[in-house]
Order: structure tokens, then C-alpha cells, then sequence
């Protein structure tokens, strides 16, 4: 009997194959969407963690702690299974994993943010104030511009993590690709084909996105020079006509 | 004349498809002292790196001490390179090196940058180390400093300490790489005295620099360098009075 | 909504349970923190050696290991590999298994750029006193690596301490197999993964603090020497 069964066998896969990309489209989706509101929050938390008000800071410090410091696993069972019983607010499942996502990414993205701004050079702001900018127009024309640069390649490797981390919303019963692979390899008995094909499609979702963030950080790097060789010819004519 | 201690024959070298070194033909006789100038880019730096194979020469050989060096390029020589890299430790302890960013280890004292190749190259065991070490660092004037770690110390200091480290291991030539660009003008003098004493001491030197009043002064002979190629050799009057075109040209920049 | 009455008092009566987890979860996370040294090691000694197929080798197995969600990992060696190969995997085991392949990779990056940061010249001055390559890296390159590294294996650890929660759904009786358990009788989720939670927290930012304690004293030991 046992020698009927060929040792490999992914003809199930191809059977559960439009099942396997919704999954794999439901993952890309929570992880797309975590990142989005990640995004949002950590910059709202970056601003407040640079607000002159200590409370702010206080409070933006004490929310990048807890959301770095608690793991996703137990961050989406307190969500989902949580705050029903406590608060009562019944949240369905995709939510909760995308929410879930969001909070835990939004505590390293506003550091990422923090530290980005941070990195632009001092002399940028005083070059901005001292053309008369006020100050919301030295942050809207000037840094942030600038640190948007620095923080892309982090981000994006956050969004890698998120993609990755979006299997674990299987345990709340997400129906992305991990759950997908669950049900199908318990139905067929084929868990290490599921499980390999599974890993194999985050494998490629994760190489493609990174391959597009190094791109654009190479394509941001050469707008800058450009921006700066621009500016120094600027110059030039300047001190030309000056002179 | 001395008998050749040294000599590059055929030497080259290039970095992938990038040509750094080609033709370079040098024989160094016991006791000489040989500038090398020429402007940036060169290959001056990357010379003095073929001779103790820190960076290995492609092309041609090295013979020291009248054994040849050089380095198979068939990956049917596979066992012969492995055999030729295992001995390469023993050519480098009887060349002493001194770069431009000194390059002292900054996890250990000035001392324990002397002792290491005493203790692991050489052999010594820990009290003989430290009393060969201790003598070197006096001889360039650290004998207060033994203990300090390197960020304690000025760039001159840590230059004296990269200079004893060498000399500590008794070298049969010593190279130096621009081993004064990285230095505050008042501390120049003070390394180029102590290569000057080292010099007359006999000490065989092979000397990257671009002080030009120290090689007329030092030098036995001036080798001028450019894009990757020995242009001129000659004793310092007749590099002064060249008449090879790049030669003035350079000479003439920098003398001004 | 009609007034929820917290209910803390379970968590305090399970707290020996829970520290049990704790325990579980710390031995899986180290044992796995082991592997990846191990395996990260052998990893970044292949990504920096002169050979280039060793080279292209490590990168493959490095983005494979560091591509590959934890989660499928840990499903892939407990039911995968081990009911494929008839390898009779603990769940502790395959646990700690996929916690060394994640963190392995991150491992690996951590010592290559912990030896990369260390300015070439100090191999080159080290190889010119006529140290081996050997005695070169293991008594000036890795010495100066190493402060760079241990800061950053400590952010690797936290990752796998916060990863090893997973290994519950495989059934290890960590942590959260506690507060799954007790609060499926009790109907108290809140109450204990909001306690799970807090200890967690608690662990990660005082690991941090440590850490970041340590990398002072690794840097003020460097003025020192
Ligand atoms: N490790 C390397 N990889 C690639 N190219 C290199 C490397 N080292 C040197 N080169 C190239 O070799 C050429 C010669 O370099 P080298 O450092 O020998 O010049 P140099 O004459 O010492 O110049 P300088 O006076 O600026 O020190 C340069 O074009 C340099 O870019
Ligand atoms: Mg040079």
C-alpha cells in the first residue's frame, strides 16, 4: 500500500493551486495594508517622540517599547480573543491580523523615522530658517524630503518582515497562504510538499520586494547626486555673474 | 655594490580588468635606500604590497634573499599556491612594514603590538617579547608610553609604535608607505629623523613619500612611477636634473 | 457590553504554570540562539571566503533561511521533514531547529559586518608582521569584530525570545500553551495574554537594557583598550 504512494507528490499542489494564491494574495494584502497604517502611526509616534511637550515623549517612547518589545504571536491572540471578552469589541479576523501588524511595525517604524530625521544635517534646517521658511515649511520642504531618503531602505525592510511575519495570522484563522497550506497539507497528507511550496512563494515575495527596494534606493541615491551636481552648477553661475 | 637582497622581475598586477602594475623590473642591493615617488594613483602603494605579497603580483616574481616568490595562475596549481600561501608568513616576518594609517591594533597596548609577532611569529615566550619590545620602543623614543593603549596616543606616537613593531622582528628591509601624509605638520620631522637614523644604520628601506627634501637627502637611488610603470630610476641628482617630461612635470608640481 | 469582571485573579493562580512556560520558552529560544551562532559562523566564513562558488553557496542559503517565514519553517521541520524522512522530531527540537536556521541567517550578517567593519588595514599590518591568515583574523580582526557583534547578537536574540512564542502551535507547553489553556476553562484571554504580554515586555526591554549596558562597556573598555 504504502508503495503506491510515489515519495514526492505535488499533484495536490496543482490541485489546490487557486486556493494557494488566494491565500498568497490574502497575506500580501494584510501584509501591505499592516505596513500602510505601520507607516502612518510611526510617523504620528516619530513627530511626537521629537515634540518639544515631555508627555508626548513620554508616551510616544512608552508605545514604541511595548509594540517592540511584545511578540506578534501574542499581540494577535490578545486582539482577537482579547479584547472581545474585555471590551467587547468583536473585531473579524482579517482586521485584527492587519491591526496587529500595524501596531507591532508602527513601534520600529517610528524609530526608523526618529532616527532618519535626525540625520538630516543640522545646517539644512538652519539653511531653511534662515531663508525665511517657517518652521512647518522647513519640515514639509526641506527635512523631510531628505530623511525620506534615508528611511526607504529600512521601510522596506519592515515590509519584508511583514510579509513574512503575516503567516502567523494563520492561528487566528486568517485564510492566507500559511492557513491555506494547513487545511490542504491535513486533507492530502502531503505536509511537506504544502509546507514547501509555501515557504517557497514567501521566498519569492520576499526576494522580489527586496530586489524593488534596492532598486529604488539606487535610483534615489542617483537623484541625489544629480540634485546635488545641479546645485553646485548653480552656483557656479552665480558666483560668475557675482563676479 | 652590495649584493641584491631583493628584486621584482616582470612584476604586474591588476584589480579584475584594472591594470595597476606592469613591467616592473627593480633590483635593491643590501643597505640601499630606494624612494619611490609619482603621482596619486600610480602604484606606488600597491608596489610596496607586491613585495610582501599582501597583494599578490600576478605577473613575474619576487626574489628575496635570493629565493624566488611568485604565485601559479592554473587552477591546476591549486596545491602548488596553497603550499606557496602557507609559506608566505615566513617572507613577510623578514619585511617590516609601515603604512600610512599606521594601522596599530587598537585592542592591545603599545607594548602588546610589539610582542605579538615576537610571541606568535617568532616564537618568543613572553619575558624575552617584552624585553625586545621594550627596547624597540625605547629606541623610538616610547620607553614612557609601553602600556598605553593606542587611542591614548598622538598619530606620531602610534606611528613610532607601528615603526617599532616592525623593527622588532629584526627585518632585513623595511617598507614604508607614505608613513607621513596622515601626520600633523609639527610631527613630521620626528618620523623622518628616525628613518633617517634607521638608514644609517644600514637598514635597506624601500620608501614611499612625497617629502622630496628627504629622498634627495636619504636616497640612494629615486624610482619615478607612473600609471603603473616604472618611468625613471637614478640617484637623486639625476632624478633632479631629468630630462623625462613626465618626471619634471611632476618634479615641478611639487617642488613648485 | 454589560460590565466585564476582570478576572486577574487566574493569572496569579497560574502563575506557576506560566513560569514553567517562561522556563520552556527561554530553553527553546537558547538552544536555537546556539544553532545560529553556529550555523551564522559557517555562514559568514563562506560569504567571505575567496572562493567564489563558497561565496554564491552562502549568499543562496542565507536568503533562503532569512526568506522563509518563521512560522512555515517550524511547520515545515516538525511535519514536513520529520514525518518525509522519518526523522522523530520533539517539538521542542523542531523548534529550536527553526529558530537556529531564522536567526542563523541573521547571525551571519551580524559577523560579517562586525568583521567587515574592521579596517582592512589591521589584516593587512597583522599579515605584514607575518602572522597566517589564521592568526591574523583570530588575534586582531576578530577581537576588534567582536564588540560590534555582541550588541547586535543580542537584537538577534530578542528576535528568536519573541520568535520562540510560536512553538506553542506545534504544542511545546511554553508561555502562550499555558494561557491558551487556562483561558480556554476560564474564559480570561484578556487577562493572560495581556499577562503574557506585560512578561514578555518586561523581558525583551530589560534584555535591550542589558545589552545596551554591555555595548557601553565594550566601547569605555575600548578607551581603555
Ligand atoms: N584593492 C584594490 N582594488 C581595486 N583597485 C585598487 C585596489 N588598490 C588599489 N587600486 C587601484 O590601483 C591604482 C593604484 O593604487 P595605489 O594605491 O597603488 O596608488 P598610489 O600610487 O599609492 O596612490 P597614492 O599616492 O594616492 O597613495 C589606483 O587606481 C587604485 O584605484
Ligand atoms: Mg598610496
Amino acid at each position: 500500500m504504502a508503495s503506491e504512494q510515489p515519495f514526492f507528490d505535488f499533484a495536490p499542489i496543482w490541485q489546490a493551486k487557486s486556493l494557494l494564491i488566494e491565500g498568497f494574495g490574502i497575506a500580501m494584502f494584510s501584509a501591505i495594508a499592516g505596513i500602510f497604517f505601520a507607516i502612518l502611526l510611526g510617523l504620528v509616534v516619530a513627530m511626537m517622540r521629537l515634540s518639544r511637550y515631555r508627555v508626548l515623549r513620554a508616551i510616544a517612547f512608552i508605545y514604541t517599547q511595548l509594540f517592540r518589545g511584545v511578540p506578534l504571536y501574542v499581540l494577535v491572540l490578545w486582539i482577537y480573543f482579547g479584547l472581545v471578552f474585555a471590551v467587547g469589541i468583536d473585531i473579524p479576523r482579517i482586521p485584527s491580523g492587519i491591526i496587529a501588524l500595524a501596531l507591532l511595525n508602527s513601534g520600529y517604524l517610528s524609530e526608523t523615522f526618529r532616527s532618519g530625521i535626525l540625520a538630516v544635517d543640522k545646517g539644512q534646517r538652519e539653511a531653511g530658517e534662515a531663508l525665511g521658511l517657517r518652521p512647518w515649511q522647513v519640515n514639509r520642504f526641506i527635512v523631510l524630503p531628505q530623511a525620506g531618503r534615508i528611511v526607504v531602505p529600512p521601510t522596506g525592510n519592515q515590509f519584508v518582515d511583514a510579509i513574512k511575519d503575516s503567516a502567523i495570522l494563520s492561528i487566528i484563522g486568517v485564510p492566507e497562504l500559511m492557513k491555506i497550506a494547513q487545511e490542504q497539507a491535513n486533507m492530502y497528507y502531503r505536509p511537506f510538499e504544502f509546507y514547501t511550496v509555501a515557504g517557497l512563494l514567501y521566498l519569492v515575495a520576499v526576494i522580489l520586494v527586496s530586489k524593488g527596494i534596492s532598486r529604488l534606493e539606487r535610483r534615489l541615491a542617483r537623484f541625489s547626486r544629480e540634485k546635488i551636481e545641479a546645485s553646485s552648477d548653480a552656483d557656479k553661475t552665480v558666483s560668475e555673474v557675482g563676479g | 655594490m652590495n649584493p641584491t637582497l631583493l628584486q621584482l622581475k616582470n612584476v604586474g598586477k591588476r584589480f579584475g580588468d584594472h591594470v595597476v602594475l606592469s613591467e616592473i623590473n627593480l633590483e635593491i642591493a643590501k643597505g640601499e635606500v630606494v624612494c619611490v615617488i609619482g603621482p596619486s594613483g600610480s602604484g606606488k602603494s600597491t608596489l610596496l604590497r607586491c613585495i610582501n605579497f599582501i597583494a599578490p603580483p600576478e605577473e613575474g616574481e619576487v626574489i628575496f634573499e635570493g629565493r624566488s616568490w611568485k604565485r601559479f595562475h592554473s587552477a591546476l596549481n591549486f596545491i602548488a599556491n596553497r603550499k606557496y600561501e602557507a609559506q608566505l608568513p615566513k617572507l613577510r616576518a623578514e619585511i617590516g612594514m609601515v603604512f600610512q594609517h599606521f594601522n596599530v591594533f587598537p585592542h592591545m597596548s603599545a607594548i602588546e603590538n610589539v610582542m605579538l609577532g615576537l610571541t606568535k611569529v617568532r616564537g618568543k615566550n613572553r619575558n624575552e617579547a617584552r624585553e625586545i619590545a621594550e627596547r624597540s620602543l625605547r629606541q623610538v623614543g616610547l620607553g614612557d608610553k609601553l602600556d598605553q593603549y593606542p587611542e591614548k596616543l598622538s598619530g606620531g606616537q602610534k606611528q613610532r609604535v607601528a615603526i617599532a613593531r616592525a623593527l622588532a622582528l629584526n627585518p632585513k628591509v623595511m617598507l614604508f608607505d607614505e608613513v607621513t601624509s596622515a601626520l600633523d605638520p609639527e610631527l613630521v620631522t620626528g618620523i623622518l629623523d628616525e628613518m633617517r637614523r634607521l638608514a644609517s644604520d644600514g637598514m635597506t628601506m624601500v620608501v614611499v613619500t612625497h617629502e622630496m627634501n628627504f629622498a634627495f637627502q636619504v636616497a640612494t637611488r629615486i624610482v619615478f612611477m607612473d600609471a603603473g610603470r616604472i618611468v625613471t630610476i637614478g640617484t637623486p641628482d639625476e632624478i633632479r636634473n631629468t630630462t623625462e617630461p613626465r618626471a619634471r612635470a611632476f618634479l615641478s608640481s611639487i617642488l613648485g | 457590553m454589560d460590565g466585564y469582571q476582570y478576572n486577574w485573579d487566574v493569572v496569579w493562580q497560574s502563575l506557576p504554570e506560566l513560569r514553567q512556560g517562561l522556563i520552556i520558552t527561554l530553553q527553546v529560544s537558547i538552544v536555537g540562539m546556539a544553532l545560529a551562532v553556529v550555523f551564522g559562523l559557517l555562514c559568514a566564513i563562506g560569504r567571505l571566503s575567496q572562493y567564489g562558488y563558497l561565496r554564491k553557496i552562502s549568499i543562496v542559503i542565507i536568503d533562503f533561511s532569512r526568506s522563509i517565514p518563521l512560522f512555515v519553517l517550524l511547520f515545515w521541520v516538525y511535519y514536513g521533514l520529520s514525518l518525509k524522512f522519518s526523522i522523530n522530531l520533539t517539538a521542542f527540537q523542531a523548534g529550536a531547529i527553526a529558530l537556529g536556521i531564522t536567526g542563523g541567517a541573521y547571525m551571519a550578517e551580524v559577523f560579517r559586518g562586525g568583521i567587515n567593519a574592521v579596517d582592512f588595514g589591521q589584516r593587512e599590518a597583522a599579515l605584514a608582521i607575518g602572522l597566517t591568515q589564521a592568526k591574523a583574523f583570530n588575534l586582531v580582526v576578530f577581537p576588534q569584530a567582536i564588540r560590534i557583534i555582541i550588541p547586535q547578537a543580542v537584537n538577534v536574540y530578542v528576535g528568536l525570545l519573541k520568535g520562540a512564542t510560536i512553538v506553542s502551535v506545534i504544542g511545546v507547553a511554553d508561555m502562550i500553551y499555558v494561557a491558551q489553556y487556562v483561558s480556554l476553562n476560564s474564559f480570561t484571554p484578556f487577562e493572560m495574554y495581556s499577562a503574557v504580554g506585560v512578561a514578555f515586555i518586561a523581558l525583551t526591554v530589560s534584555i535591550a537594557g542589558l545589552a545596551y549596558l554591555l555595548e557601553m562597556r565594550l566601547n569605555r573598555g575600548r578607551s581603555r583598550g
